[in-house]
Formats: structure tokens, sequence, C-alpha cells
């Protein structure tokens, strides 16, 4: 019975992957397509001062004061929202950091796949954990994440310089490393 | 009838396909898998012939060709990794790996086998070795598809569609064939429609994906980090273990 679901699992398997990969790959040239533009802003660029103020608790100790209910309410809202977003960012920034390291990787003749397991087994925990701090944004709010907040904005600068390094730039005629 | 009208429908198809190839010069692109399906026609029409002259002996002919058909198709099979990863090094290296880890795990399974008393290759019947011949088929393509999917390697249309509809007729080939073992006569029908109607949706995808030459998009390839593999790893590296060590901060403020 195992051998039973084992086989028809793997056919099924087969099924998606090719249905995943039309997806990916809409057309010949998607593959191009999907590639980050280079010096293009994986996410909205928000200032350090501005962070600052957004997710520190002079605004939400002022909102507070006024006695508003409804106020407070909203207020919580909107910094949850731009919270989450900016864990996208970040997000978005590790994933162009995977995807220029495989787009420059693939045509390597030196590969080594070890190496690469370990890479992406490093991207998977790190995924892991940006899914987790979204989690405590849910269940915690934005507000009581202050600390947070300003470790994930020094992650996400961070994590843009090294994908500015590893991200291939088209120069004439081919592609160079920034 | 019904059955009749599939198979007739398969075989028209097939002509189309290898006349467009003839036609299109694709015939030197893909020679292993326009080969497959020449077999295919001139083995599907002998069986028709067998089938309308000797109804008795068609079931064993029948398997003898289906087995041989998949033998070939593993030479679609290498024909397809060769096309896709030909340009991409690092890439064909990683499925090469994959490739040699699902080796590694036939072999494990049959040294387990003659370990328990099966035999080292427990098939008996050609139904059951056709069946593991397009295990062995899902698998590579499976490893195939996930390098593909995660190194973004380009395929163009006509090697997509070659590749998909192959897919499409091995995975329906292996559930069919498992399923049909395990229930026996009451998957009898379903199967019966089912196996030539996935053949006639393969070949209709290899009709529109092969009806004419599509450029295989150009790879962006930089001979720089080509040179330089360790320091791409190491940056690569560098990045996420940072990352991870500001994220764990995060979690203890």
């Amino acid at each position: 019975m195992s051998e039973v679901v084992l086989l028809t699992g793997l056919g099924l398997v087969l099924l998606v992957l090719m249905a995943v990969l039309r997806y990916r790959f809409k057309s010949s040239g998607a593959a191009q397509e999907s590639m980050p533009k280079p010096g293009v802003p994986l996410s909205v660029e928000i200032p350090q001062e501005l962070v600052e103020r957004l997710f520190g608790s002079d605004d939400w100790n002022f909102v507070r004061a006024q006695g508003s209910e409804q106020l407070s309410r909203l207020f919580l809202r909107e910094r949850r929202e731009l919270a989450l977003s900016w864990m996208r960012g970040v997000r978005e920034r590790a994933s162009g950091l995977m995807h220029s390291h495989r787009m420059a990787a693939r045509a390597s003749s030196d590969l080594k796949p070890l190496d690469e397991m370990r890479i992406t087994v490093y991207y998977l925990l790190f995924e892991l954990l940006c899914q987790s701090l979204v989690l405590a944004v849910w269940l915690r709010g934005p507000v009581a994440l202050t600390g947070l907040i300003e470790r994930i904005d020094g992650l996400s600068g961070q994590l843009a310089r090294v994908a500015g390094r590893a991200e291939p730039v088209v120069v004439d005629g081919g592609l160079n490393q920034t | 009838m019904l059955s009749l009208g599939i198979w007739i429908l398969g075989l028209a198809l097939i002509g189309l396909v290898l006349a467009r190839a003839c036609a299109q010069r694709l015939v030197f692109a893909y020679p292993i898998f326009y080969m497959y399906l020449a077999f295919v026609l001139f083995t599907s029409l002998g069986l028709l012939f067998i089938y309308w002259t000797k109804h008795s002996e068609y079931s064993r002919y029948y398997w003898y060709v289906e087995f041989a058909g998949a033998a070939l198709g593993c030479g679609v099979v290498w024909e397809i990794y060769r096309h896709a990863l030909g340009r991409f090094p690092g890439a064909a290296r990683m499925a090469r790996n994959g490739l040699l880890f699902t080796l590694a795990l036939t072999v494990s399974k049959a040294i387990a086998n003659a370990s328990t008393g099966l035999g080292w290759w427990p098939t008996k019947t050609l139904v059951a070795l056709e069946r593991d011949l397009r295990t062995v088929q899902a698998a590579v393509l499976v490893g195939l598809a996930i390098v593909i999917a995660s190194y973004a390697i380009p395929l163009g249309r006509n090697l997509w569609g070659l590749m998909a509809g192959y897919a499409l007729l091995i995975s329906t080939n292996l559930v069919t064939l498992t399923l049909s073992e395990h229930l026996g006569s009451a998957f009898y029908t379903t199967w019966r429609y089912l196996q030539p109607l996935a053949y006639v949706t393969a070949l209709s995808i290899w009709c529109a994906a092969l009806w004419s030459y599509g450029p295989v998009p150009a790879p962006n390839v930089n001979s720089r980090i080509e040179q330089d593999y360790q320091t791409l790893v190491q940056v690569t590296t560098k990045g996420f273990l940072h990352a991870r060590t500001y994220l764990r901060k995060a979690f203890r403020p």
C-alpha cells in the first residue's frame, strides 16, 4: 500500500512541478524577466529617522492620551500594516539575494553542490525566522515591537548591501558584478 | 469504438508532429525524441494490424512494445537534460548529483530486496518492469524540474513543450500502472481510456510547442562570477549569517 501511495504521489508531484514551472516561466523569456532589475529597489525605502518615529512609543503615547478608543484602534491597525509591509520588504531582499546567487551560480563550472545546499538551508532558516517575526507582529502588535523593528531595519539595510554586491549588473554586451 | 477513435487520432497527431519536425528541421535539434515518436508511430501501426488480424496475440505484443517505448524514453529524458542544462554547468552539476542520489536510492532498494530474499530485481512481469522504468524517469524529471525552477533555467517553447508533454505522459503512465497493478480489473475500464487520453493530450502539447522553431533565450553569463564561485558563496553566506544573527537578536529585545 505504501508503494502505491509513493508511486502515485511521485506522478502527481511531477504534474504539480510542471504546473509550477509553467506558472514561473509563462513564456520562454520569462526567466530573464524574473531576474531582479539592477538598481531597482525591491521595496520602498524608509529613512531611519522616519522609521524611529513611526515605530517609536511617542506617537502611541500621544494617541493613547487622547482617550479615544476608535483612534487607538485605527492607529494600531495602521502601524501593524506598516510593520508587516516592512517585513515583506526584508523577505523580498533575502529572496533577491538568493535569486542573485543562483543566477550567478548556475553557470559556474566550479559550483559545489554542498555549498549550494548549505546556502539553501540558510535561506530557508531565514524565511522561517521572518515568518516567526510576522507572527509576532500579529500577536504582539507593532507598538510592542520597538526593539524588533530597529533590528529589522538594520537587517534590511545590510541585506540590501550584500545583495548589491552579489547582484549581476548588465554591462555592455555582458554581465558584471557590482 | 471510442478508444479506437482516440488511437487513430493519436496516430494522426504523431504524423503531424513528425511532418512539422521535418519541415522545420527540428528533427536535427531533438533526434532522440523524434526517433521515439517514429518508434511509437510504427509500433502503433503494427499493433493496430495485430489487433485486427491476431486479436489473441495483441496483449503480449502490446506489453513488449510498451516496455521498449519506456526504455527508449530514457533517451528522451537524457535529451531534455542535455538541452536544458548544457549551457549551465553549475546547474547541470547540481542535477547530476541529484541523479546520483536517485541512483543510490535505487541500488539501496535493490540491495535491501536482495537481503530480504526478494532478489536483486523484484519485478516479475513486463508491466512491473515498465512501471519501474517509468518510476526512475519520473524521479529524474522531478529532479530536473526542481533544478530548472530553482536556477530559473530558460527553456524556450520547444524544450518546454517537449518536457511538459513527456512529464504528463510519464506521470499518467506511472499512476495508471501502479493503480492497475493494485486494483486489478476494477481499474481496467478507467485505465483503458485514461492512458490514450493522456497520450493524445501529450501529443497535442507537442504539436503546439514544436509546430515551429522557438529559440531558447540566451543565458546571462558573467564570466567573472564563474571564475569566482567561492567569493560568491562567501558573500551570500555572510549575508544570510548576518541576517540570522540580527533576527535572533530581534527575538531577545
